[in-house]
């Protein structure tokens, strides 16, 4: 160890309260701009690359972020649902495969996502346990849901209300888990935090199928009207909160089945043609829009990066005026220690070797603030991005 | 100033021709010193009241001023030739420092203090930290090493201070009033220490005192308030 070198860490040493404050300082200063530069790049990585992973969508015309943002990542609603039936249309023109998602209701605080067997082989989702949630009344659970909610297969998943006030809204539906989720990647991912059903087992967990005992086993007080084949019955009718093979047949829609709701359709297109022809379709559509997902989301991280700028220039300034206060710090501090230094000249002592000691000393204090500014950072952007698993 | 003629004859390790400083201004102090030699192992006091020159006189000795005209030759070596760097090189190489303050550096050991001139400038050198170790041993500070100047009296705290001096082995041992902040006891003790060390390694001593009751601990007397008599022996 050189003796300039030494000298410096002796110092730090004697002075270590306020050599660590100094270091504090600097650390606290560079931890916030370190993080959201980690936070904003790993942000736009994981949507960009979920984006680009992700053809087309297809959904009710509306706000096109909320449409992307929903059927890619299961977050926020969208305004209006796109019927059955523009799946069926996206299914007759053959120009690719359609997989329909219903994402605006949760279990247990987590997405419930109706969606078919396709969407697992399109992610490219593999089963630790289990498997596909086949029939009505079973789901799937991602790799982190089933670590929060301690769910394996076998264990129940009940979907939550959507208002304790909506009286037309459905019961509390009772899912079985039949597959838990091997992890989706190295970094958590939208999949990797909801439940997966089929689109039936989401439309009644809605309230918009069910099942209960025939009209003809109920008492004839709990019959309101019978009108051929239409019976309807009050709310005294013990409604099936689970599905099950013995109330399965039970389970029915009274609703159009081509006007059951969707929040929005992936669609992998044939080809490039394919996809010029139902981009040009869609173009020209009132009652739906299909979007290209790279585009809106380089859209969503433009506005973040261009909010960014300001953070950054605002860090700049902070940094200046962090390396000035350092600069005062320094004089301040070489003043102090003139003695010690005028004794260090009058024994003979090179101002280069002085200089350096200072220097040594200084350079540590930035070094150690930097590392440390820097673990911090990585931990609070760990941090953050854990509170928004999806990102 | 008149020649030294006790040095006449003998090889001088110290040697001053026509010094003349002055203090910049109108009323800035003048110094003149026309000879003087001193030579190996031989104790020099410079004497005088306040003012009257006697540390400025030392740090054109240690090339820390440069003066106006003169030569101040160390075993030949002319340090009046030399620029700012390489006096101040000359000076960590070839003159100890002793301070009134002692001067010592508190985040650093005892024995890392004894070394500065080799951690700041000389490189390590395993000899010089036998040196340091034996001239703690002989200076009574042996087991003291490892402390911080913080923990130890003021008379150990010279001591050190006299053994960094040493260190270096050097030509000229130039100490500023050593035993002004020690009381009589330890200040006759230092004293004598720093005499019997230095001249056993037969470095020339001078030394700076208001005090004149260890005058007769010197080979010469040098006093600046009676420029005829300086440089006389006593």
């Amino acid at each position: 160890m050189s003796g300039p070198l030494l000298l410096a860490l002796r110092h730090l040493q004697h002075r270590r309260g306020t050599s660590l404050l100094l270091v504090a300082c600097l650390a606290l200063t560079g931890v916030l701009p370190i993080a959201v530069q980690l936070l904003v790049g790993a942000f736009s990585t994981r949507l960009r690359a979920r984006a680009l992973a992700t053809p087309l969508v297809v959904g009710a015309p509306g706000s096109r972020f909320d449409l992307v943002l929903n059927t890619l990542y299961f977050r926020g609603r969208v305004p209006r649902p796109l019927p059955m039936r523009e799946l069926d249309a996206l299914i007759g023109s053959g120009l690719g495969t359609p997989i329909p998602i219903l994402a605006r209701d949760t279990a247990q605080g987590l997405p419930l996502v109706g969606t078919t067997p396709d969407y697992f082989a399109f992610r490219g989702l593999r089963f630790a346990a289990g498997g596909m949630p086949l029939a009505v009344g079973e789901c799937a659970v991602g790799a982190e849901a089933a670590a929060r909610l301690q769910l394996t297969v076998g264990s129940r998943v009940i979907s939550d209300p959507g208002s304790l006030y909506a009286i037309e809204a459905g019961y509390p539906l009772r899912m079985r888990v039949v597959g838990v989720l091997a992890p989706a990647g190295s970094v958590s991912s939208p999949d990797d935090l909801a439940v997966f059903a089929s689109l039936q087992t989401v439309w009644i967990a809605e309230g918009l199928g069910h099942g209960h005992a025939p009209p003809a086993e109920q008492a004839s007080t709990a019959v309101l009207r019978a009108d051929g084949e239409n019976v309807v019955l009050d709310s005294s009718v013990f409604i099936y909160q689970e599905i099950t093979e013995q109330n399965a047949a039970s389970f029915h829609f009274h609703e159009d089945p081509a006007e059951l709701p969707l929040t929005g359709v992936i669609v992998m297109p044939r080809d490039t043609q394919s996809a010029t022809i139902l981009k040009g379709r869609y173009r020209v559509a009132d009652d739906a829009q299909m979007l290209v997902p790279a585009d809106v989301v380089d859209e969503i991280t433009g506005f973040v990066l261009r909010l960014k700028t300001f953070f950054d220039a605002n860090s700049a300034l902070v940094a200046v005026a962090t390396a000035a206060l350092l600069g005062l710090v320094i004089a301040l501090s070489i003043r102090v220690r003139q003695r010690e230094l005028q004794t260090l000249e009058r024994l003979g002592v090179s101002r280069g070797a002085v200089a350096r000691s200072i220097a040594w000393e200084y350079g540590i204090v930035c070094g150690l603030g930097a590392l440390a500014a820097l673990a911090l950072g990585l931990a609070l952007s760990r941090a953050v991005a854990v509170w928004w698993t999806w990102i | 100033m008149g020649a030294d003629p006790a040095a006449a004859g003998t090889p001088a390790r110290l040697a001053i021709d026509g010094l003349r400083f002055r203090y910049p201004g109108p009323d800035g102090f003048e110094l003149a010193l026309d000879e003087l030699r001193a030579t190996a192992g031989e104790t020099l006091v410079c004497i005088g009241p306040s003012g009257s020159g006697k540390t400025t006189l030392l740090h054109l000795l240690a090339g820390i001023l440069a003066p106006a005209a003169g030569r101040v030759r160390i075993d030949g070596d002319d340090l009046t030739a030399l620029g700012p760097a390489a006096r101040r090189r000359f000076r960590l190489q070839r003159i100890g420092l002793v301070f009134q303050e002692f001067e010592l550096l508190e985040h650093l050991t005892v024995r890392e203090n004894v070394l500065l001139p080799y951690l700041m400038g000389l490189g390590r050198d395993a000899a010089a930290a036998d040196r340091a170790g034996e001239l703690a041993a002989a200076t009574g500070i042996g087991h003291l090493l490892r402390r911080r100047p913080s923990r130890i009296s003021q008379g150990e705290r010279q001591r050190v201070a006299i053994c960094r001096a040493l260190c270096t082995a050097p030509a000229l041992v130039l100490a500023d009033e050593p035993t002004g902040n020690l009381d009589p006891r330890s200040a006759g003790q230092v004293l004598d220490l720093l005499l019997e060390q230095a001249t056993a390694r037969g470095a020339t001593v001078v030394t700076v005192t208001h005090d004149h009751a260890v005058l007769g601990r010197f080979d010469r007397v040098l006093d600046l308030a009676q420029p005829a008599a300086a440089g006389a022996l006593r």
